[in-house]
């Protein structure tokens, strides 16, 4: 469920079919810019109710999903 | 003139010396905070070592507040913090991403944080972590550049957050000054204007390709490697943009092709290998002068021009 609701908000970020986002996708190659991350993790944020405190290390979609899983305990 | 930033930080003029790499060192960062402005140390990429010698040299010339700028992506980056901690250094600005893990320990140190952003997204994640004011640096600036700038970049970060908002980019003198101001801001970060400062320590040749620069002479290198550059226009940023268009070069070759090109500049003014980092105002920069006369001017202009402008409303 956090996968799924990660890779809509990544794919909406960079206009992306949503089927074409895996763990394995890393933002540099969806040409995300580390000030992109940091709108996708805020609009993850908003979505989870959460605060991740966080935007620079992350390099692919799972690192983001393992990071909303730590946070929420899902 | 005085703004919430003389107060926030205990300074005469509302001005910020940019933290940069290889030139902002205590002697220029001295002289900045005893002619009234805030002085900043660049850490860069330099061990923690270098970084307290020049905190020493500073303490020794002034005991006016200063700063350190800590660059995040630099390899000792946590020892460096540990140390403005331990050094009880006043304020601190950062660059190269998101200081918000480090913005705890350094509040309850009771230093003063302020983050270098680029984007409404980055100020109000460093809003959130407690910074003190966010700089809002435009892609006219020098060296390591985002996107926006700092027309439209000031005005957006002042809507988003309620943190005090200090301009940078493209600002050389008073006309800088006044303009942000009317965007918003409560003072300016320059860098390119002091790296003519009397007090400056980079090679004499680098003070004169400034000085002769007009407002084309800079260019933008490093965007295929994710972090631009602005520099000066000379054979080293010409061979760099030609590599970078070469889809035969790696993007490590490229690194290395860059590597220690801003080193040559400063300390050796190599006009062929050097890296001459400067923003788009090195056109507005016409003189070697001492960096206390630099702020007076600019704020005796900023002055006149605000109390000037009234004319217009009528």
């Amino acid at each position: 469920m956090v996968f799924e609701k990660i890779a809509q908000l990544v794919a909406d970020a960079c206009d992306m079919d949503v089927k074409e986002v895996t763990k394995e996708t890393s933002f540099e190659d969806m040409e995300l810019d580390s000030l992109d991350v940091i709108e996708v993790v805020m609009a993850i944020e908003e979505e989870f109710k959460i605060n991740l405190e966080t935007g620079d290390d992350l390099k692919t979609v799972g690192d983001l999903v393992k990071l909303v899983e730590t946070k929420t305990g899902a | 003139m005085k703004t919430h930033l003389c107060e926030l930080l205990g300074i005469r003029y509302p001005i910020i010396q940019g933290g940069m790499a290889w030139v902002a060192d205590a002697a220029l960062a001295a002289a900045v905070s005893e002619g009234g402005g805030l002085g900043i140390i660049a850490a860069a990429n330099a061990p923690a070592d270098y970084v307290r010698a020049e905190i020493n040299k500073l303490r020794a010339k002034t005991d006016k507040p200063f700063g350190v700028n800590i660059m995040l992506i630099s390899p000792v980056v946590d020892e460096i913090v540990e140390l403005v901690i331990a050094e009880k250094v006043p304020v601190v600005t950062t660059g190269a991403g998101l200081p918000n893990k480090y913005v705890p320990s350094l509040k309850a140190a009771g230093i003063t944080v302020l983050p270098v952003v680029s984007s409404c997204g980055m100020a109000k994640m460093v809003e959130r972590a407690g910074a003190d004011a966010v700089i809002a640096e435009g892609g006219e600036a020098g060296g390591h550049i985002g996107d926006l700038n700092t027309m439209a970049l000031v005005p957006q970060i002042c809507d988003a957050v309620k943190l005090p908002v200090v301009a940078a980019g493209g600002i050389a003198d008073g006309r800088g000054l006044a303009a942000v101001m009317m965007l918003g801001a409560v003072g300016v970060q320059m860098g390119t204007r002091f790296l003519t400062a009397e007090e400056c320590s980079i090679h004499p040749r680098y003070k004169e390709k400034i000085i002769a620069a007009k407002d084309i002479d800079t260019i933008t290198t490093g965007k295929r490697l994710g972090h631009p550059v602005r520099a000066l226009k000379t054979p080293f940023t010409r061979a760099f943009l030609k590599n970078e268009g070469d889809p035969g070069m790696t993007p490590e070759e490229l690194e290395a092709f860059g590597s220690g090109a801003l080193r040559k500049a400063v300390q050796e003014g190599d006009e062929k290998g050097g890296c001459f980092m400067a923003g788009q105002s090195c056109g507005l920069v016409k003189r070697i002068q001492p960096a206390e006369e630099i702020m007076r001017e600019t704020v005796t202009q900023a002055e006149d021009i605000l109390k000037g402008a009234v004319r217009w409303v009528k």
